[in-house]
């Protein structure tokens, strides 16, 4: 028996893509819950999409400020710390071989300073082996400080707890 | 704009700004809708999101592009928000299972949330799920994203994912019923 082609069945149509588009169509449906809402309540600020790109600008160029601002501190750590080191060179190259003229030549100032800026590394251990032995009352002191110094150097590192008697 | 013409441009030098605007333009919606459905509350969504594209704009050059930029872009917006809760339950010295609660308890208030009562009972369900499963089920559920981009995002198997996202539905419908 010969079979008769249903001149319908080619004319029947299906929409542009239906076919690949179809297991996505049946996922989403499998993957829409009956008992849970596609609708969170969410609300987001009017405009506030709209004005997005402005405020990220503005933040992005906050940042970028701050950056260059640590990045200048850092520069200036970096200069102070490379600045030091060659004071410090100096100072130990021209201090080393020191005559006794060029000791007689520094001013207690100088002193002070090389201690300030940390070039004397002492701490109390090497300060007591240094004067093991020594009785206090043998030092000599040439260039006596004098009382108004010591005054104002306690008043400026707030020592008023002490009881202070001098002589 | 094509993403490989904005990944092109966005690697020079010249055309960086405005194809960065462009990428902004077009992804600022879906990544702050996959945040907020994360950190819940919009004024973190906020932040999270300027963070998401600020590390976007800063490591473009480091893209490989052996994925889609928006797939990249979702992954960084996951990281920025989990961390983001990582460190908000660090701060209050809570665990993250009690900082989803909290953060569950703090919509009530929330002015910019203005869900019925089923729609806070879907997010307290959300809230009882562990994080991967509740990322998961945010993405294919309201996100509508397809396994393999969800894939590339989370750097985890389609099996897995699909297997996660059922019992999650599972877990959802559970409690809503119980209603």
């Amino acid at each position: 028996m010969e079979r008769k082609v249903s001149k319908n069945k080619i004319d029947f149509s299906v929409p542009v893509n239906y076919f690949s588009d179809f297991d996505n169509r049946l996922e989403k449906k499998i993957n829409t819950s009956e008992a849970i809402p596609k609708v969170t309540g969410f609300k987001v600020p009017s405009g506030y999409l709209e004005d997005f790109e402005k405020r990220l600008w503005n933040t992005m160029e906050m940042e970028a400020s701050t950056a260059r601002g640590t990045k200048v501190r850092w520069l200036y750590a970096v200069s102070s710390i490379a600045a030091t080191l060659i004071l410090g060179f100096v100072l130990i190259k021209t201090t080393s071989p020191l005559t006794t003229e060029q000791v007689e030549e520094l001013t207690s100032f100088d002193v002070k300073t090389y201690i300030d800026d940390g070039f004397l590394n002492l701490n109390t251990y090497e300060i007591i082996d240094t004067f093991e032995g020594v009785s206090l009352e043998g030092i000599e002191m040439t260039d006596p400080i004098p009382r108004e110094e010591i005054i104002e150097y306690l008043n400026q590192n707030n020592i008023d707890n002490y009881t202070l008697t001098f002589e | 704009m094509q993403d490989n013409i904005v990944i092109k441009e966005l690697k020079s030098s010249t055309t960086q700004e405005k194809a960065f605007k462009a990428l902004v333009e077009k992804y600022k919606e879906r990544l702050y809708w996959h945040i907020r459905r994360i950190v819940l509350d919009h004024d973190d969504a906020d932040d999270v999101l300027q963070n998401t594209f600020i590390k976007v704009y800063r490591n473009i050059q480091s893209f490989k592009e052996d994925s889609a930029i928006y797939t990249w872009m979702y992954r960084i917006a996951t990281n920025e928000a989990l961390s983001f809760l990582q460190k908000r339950a660090k701060f209050y010295d809570i665990s993250n299972e009690e900082l989803q609660q909290k953060m569950v308890e703090n919509l009530k208030a929330d002015s910019y949330f203005d869900g019925d009562e089923i729609q806070l009972k879907l997010q307290e369900a959300i809230a009882t799920l562990p994080e991967k499963q509740r990322i998961v089920f945010n993405m294919k559920y309201f996100e509508e994203l397809k396994y393999e981009d969800m894939s590339s995002i989370l750097e985890t198997s389609v099996g897995a994912l699909k297997a996660s996202y059922h019992h999650a539905v599972k877990k959802i419908e559970t409690q809503l019923t119980k209603l």
